[in-house]
């Protein structure tokens, strides 16, 4: 199957968003930032339709809207006495929206709607891969050399800020990065189901309890795993590419949730029920 | 004259419009909750995992309200019951848990072959495709989550704006909170076949908004959510007849542009 120059791509694809969203995820989990995600990736949609409509590169312009989005609601949730979440649900729903009633005055949308929605794997050119692998190689080269200041954000911002971190630019410079990230993944799992990778992979890191360093390596791995045998199951079976790799982390994830119970119950010290009545 | 009133000569104009001012008011009415709670996230999560529900029950053949609302109701026992386990950061165990649900439904679907008009209603809504039936199911059970909801008013109440001292009070907020994030499911599962999986939580999160940068008071609040989400939901509906686009997609445009206006004012007048 890999004889196919499109499941090549495909492949090189899911490596890197695997790796990319298992970077990302591991902050996105950290920082419980898993429906800022979701908010960003599906306002992403609103930004890919005007980009059809008016003829640009829709993964320009819905990275683009993504960044605006995300922003909007940072700023909004700062300086107003609604909640954040609530204002990420007005935010991404009012897009998405947009996005639907943008895709639907172009005739034969659907097609279109659904691969921006849940990916398209074949829609992957030699061009657009290059694109995104130097796109994602700045973001963790980003990530990484901000690694520790965003470490000591997660974990007290008001002692970043009196060491003199910048606190506020680190945590904008997240969301764009998230931002860009969802863009990244769209041809491969659609804005609908990124979110499932940036949190499934970060979350299977913290149930092994490593140090974070370990956290983020597991997270790349997993994603990048998932990607993988999603994409190979996806091609044998005649499933669509997205859900497949999703199940496949997934899948990961509840063996994970097992083995971590299981050793749970074994290390109970059996001192505990002699201390019973 | 006679163009406004065109589109009530027909019988699915009138039953969408009928059907979308009752989702609009019982999803503001279950919304103001949902949003002083901060449980949008649940309230999107919920409506994510019942696509999921929706493909099986549309390929099995079973009835879409008796599948996907079973399949919204194990969801919501899910997500509370994992909601409240420090394993894994709750938003992260939400997310999981909603995320494997609908791509569930994304990888069924694919290969049932044909991404046909039954997935995208599932997906925004289809207003066209309201039966006199479904209009009873949706009317009698958002009667049934409003009497609940009005029937547990004072636990409501108590345990959203003081969760620790309401238990000393005989209130327990577990509970309550189980039974609302059902209601939530309820409310969801009837307003999927209007605005669709990806489109319902803007009716349940902006009008309660709007409605409390109107008002300070919680009783006012409670009374104008659900009239600014039927207001809203009828304008949209009537507004897609003549622009001819998805009539989901332009209620929740209608709700925030209304939202972009009042939001809007308030920040020129610069009141807080």
């Amino acid at each position: 199957m890999f004889d196919f120059a499109f499941m090549q791509r495909a492949l090189a694809a899911a490596v890197l968003v695997g790796v990319l969203c298992g970077i990302l995820g591991f902050f996105v989990v950290l920082r419980r930032l898993a429906f800022i995600g979701v908010g960003i990736s599906h306002s992403a949609i609103g930004g890919v339709a005007i980009g059809i409509l008016a003829g640009w590169n829709p993964l320009l312009t819905g990275a683009v809207f993504a960044i605006a989005v995300a922003l909007g609601i940072a700023l909004v949730s700062r300086s107003d006495n609604i909640s954040e979440d609530t204002v990420i649900g007005v935010f991404f729903s009012g897009s998405m929206a947009l996005g639907v009633v943008l895709f639907s005055m172009k005739s034969g949308y659907q097609q279109d709607l659904f691969s921006y929605l849940f990916g398209n794997v074949l829609a992957i050119s030699t061009v657009e891969l290059v694109a995104l692998a130097c796109a994602s190689a700045v973001i963790m080269v980003i990530m990484l050399l901000t690694f520790k200041e965003h470490m000591l954000i997660s974990f007290d911002e008001e002692v970043a800020a009196a060491y003199g971190h910048k606190v506020l630019a680190m945590n904008v410079l997240l969301l764009v990065v998230l931002a860009l990230t969802v863009v990244i993944g769209v041809r491969l799992v659609g804005l609908l189901l990124i979110q499932a990778l940036l949190v499934v992979p970060a979350a299977i890191a913290t149930l092994w309890a490593l140090n974070f360093r370990w956290q983020v390596l597991l997270a790349t791995l997993i994603g990048a795993l998932s990607g993988v045998v999603g994409l190979v199951l996806a091609y044998q079976f005649d499933l669509a590419a997205g859900g497949s790799i999703v199940m496949v982390a997934v899948a990961l994830f509840f063996i994970t949730l097992l083995a971590h119970f299981i050793h749970r119950q074994f290390r109970t010290p059996p001192s505990v029920s002699l201390d019973q009545p | 004259m006679n163009t406004l009133l065109e589109p009530f000569a027909y019988e699915f104009f009138r039953n969408g419009m009928i059907a979308s001012v009752i989702v609009g008011a019982v999803c503001g009415y279950v919304g103001v909750y949902v949003v002083l709670r901060r449980m949008s996230y649940i309230g999107h999560g919920l409506a994510h995992a019942l696509f999921g529900g929706a493909v099986l029950s549309t390929i099995v053949g079973v009835n879409f309200f008796i599948g996907a609302g079973v399949w919204a109701l194990v969801s919501a026992v899910l997500i509370h019951l994992i909601s409240h386990r420090r394993l894994v950061g709750a938003d992260a165990a939400i997310g999981v848990v909603t995320t494997s649900s609908f791509a569930l439904g994304v990888a069924v679907v694919s290969t049932y072959r044909r991404f046909t008009l039954d997935f995208e209603a599932a997906l925004f809504g289809n207003l066209l495709g309201i039966t006199p039936t479904d209009l009873w199911v949706i009317a009698l059970t958002s009667a049934a989550v409003a009497f609940v909801m009005i029937v547990i008013r004072h636990e409501l109440l108590f345990s959203t704006f003081d969760p620790e001292v309401a238990p000393v009070y005989g209130i327990s907020t577990g509970r309550t909170e189980l039974i609302f994030i059902l209601l939530l499911a309820v409310t969801v599962v009837a307003s999927t076949r209007i605005l669709g999986v990806t489109l319902v939580s803007a009716a349940v999160v902006i009008p309660p908004v709007i409605g409390r940068y109107l008002t300070q008071r919680f009783q006012t609040l409670l009374l104008i959510t659900p009239v600014i989400g039927a207001v809203c939901a009828a304008t949209g509906m009537y507004l897609s007849y003549f622009i001819d686009i998805s009539s989901g997609a332009m209620i929740v445009l209608t709700f925030a542009l209304v939202f972009f206006l009042v939001g809007g004012r308030r920040w020129l007048r610069g009141t807080r």
